[in-house]
């Protein structure tokens, strides 16, 4: 199934945070921002603009969607997203593929150490 | 005034977008202003009008449901109709853009290329191959001609170069001589430095020339001078004394070109019965009035 999602990859950093974002629980926009900027440790940020170009591509795609229910209390001008089946599978494609990466690096990297005398 | 400049650069954005994602990304705006610095997220909203503008087109306008093909029914084929086809703006702009960048691409290239394959030449206005008009010419030989094998017309052409387009046809009618009786009045010849300007093709075409009312001696006292006006052949001649004889061309019932010179001409001016009883004859800037003896 991943193998449906290959010509979508490699992901733009942006695309992947934001999807990486959504995979824990639906999220608005300054959600998703506090969050991108939450699990990759501040060193990553989106503004508004990237954000909402990203969303509108991956809800063209629909890889992203709009649930219909939100909470009473909150701001009526949020819009909240969630991430869909086929948003999720992509994620899945794209980790996998930096899981391969990741891996032969290391294994380079191992291959490369100085041997002790 | 930062937010509002923020809410203006919104409202720039593609309708579509900004309906979609316009009020929560103001409602970011307003949330993170304490945190983030305020002209950060506005150059941020400038660089998403640039991207938005200019690459992403296909989200200027949402495709409605409407646009789709129905549903096919049973044995019914189902055909896909362009007439609620509207091209997307971005395609307009597209189109226009690169029109205008090919004709001036081609118009560059036919001004400037190595390979003149195109020689457009727009056709002007030019006066140099002027046909002399005199009594004696027909109609045949007037028209479509360019040039003269006359000499005498040659050089009259010169004086009258700025009088007639090349591609001027005129008939012109026989020459009848016959006494006179009625004239008209001359033109209106407003300097005496400045060439008739009356339309020839009118003039002449019009034209009975009566030639036995202008033969005769004029007298000048101012400079003292005698004037001989003849007939030669079916044309009148002038001659002005110590100076060779000269071909006169009509181009009005009382105006006549001297053949061979610049800016030469005479007018008559006739009495009651129609005889010229005086002339005028303008040559460099000056006139020479005489009267009929």
């Amino acid at each position: 199934m991943p193998n449906n999602f290959d010509h979508y990859l490699p992901l733009s950093p942006a695309t992947l945070h934001i999807l990486l974002s959504l995979a824990g629980k639906d999220l608005h926009g300054y959600g998703i921002m506090q969050e991108i900027a939450r699990h990759s440790d501040g060193k990553y940020k989106v503004g508004p603009g990237t954000l909402y170009d990203n969303l509108q591509k991956l809800i063209d795609r629909e890889w992203v969607q709009e649930p219909g229910n939100r909470k009473s209390d909150d701001d009526p001008r949020r819009r909240y997203y969630r991430l869909t089946a086929a948003g999720r599978g992509v994620l899945a494609a794209e980790t996998a593929r930096l899981a391969g990466v990741v891996r032969e690096a290391r294994s380079r990297l191992q291959m490369a150490k100085p041997r002790r005398a | 005034m930062l937010r509002h400049l923020y809410r203006c650069a919104l409202r720039l954005h593609p309708l579509q977008f900004r309906r979609r994602f316009g009020e929560e990304m103001l409602s970011i705006y307003d949330q993170s202003a304490g945190r983030l610095s305020s002209s950060r997220l506005l150059l941020d909203a400038i660089v998403s009008l640039a991207r938005q503008w200019i690459f992403r087109p296909e989200f200027w306008v949402q495709t409605s449901p409407s646009s789709a093909p129905p549903p096919a029914a049973d044995d019914i084929p189902s055909f896909c109709s362009l007439d609620p086809f509207r091209p997307h703006t971005s395609a307009m702009i597209h189109g226009t853009v690169l029109s205008l960048t090919l004709f001036c691409v081609t118009c560059f290239a036919i001004r400037y290329s190595w390979i003149r394959v195109l020689h457009v030449q727009i056709p002007g206005v030019s006066y140099d191959n002027y046909v002399s008009i005199h009594p004696a010419a027909s109609p045949s030989d007037l028209r479509g001609k360019t040039g003269s094998t006359d000499g005498v017309d040659k050089t009259t052409a010169k004086s009258q170069s700025n009088l007639i387009s090349e591609h001027l046809q005129v008939d012109v009618l026989p020459v009848v001589a016959q006494p006179a009786a009625k004239t008209s009045p001359s033109p209106n010849l407003n300097s005496q430095s400045i060439a008739p300007t009356v339309p020839l093709a009118a003039a002449v075409a019009t034209l009975h020339l009566r030639l036995d009312s202008y033969v005769g001696t004029y007298v000048s006292h101012n400079p003292n001078t005698k004037i001989a006006v003849g007939i030669e052949g079916d044309h009148l001649s002038i001659r002005v004394l110590g100076r060779p004889k000269r071909a006169l061309s009509p181009i009005s019932e009382t105006t006549f070109v001297v053949a061979g010179t610049n800016d030469h001409w005479v007018e008559f001016v006739p009495d009651i019965n129609g005889k010229m009883r005086q002339l005028r004859l303008f040559q460099d800037g000056q006139s020479i009035t005489a009267l009929r003896q």
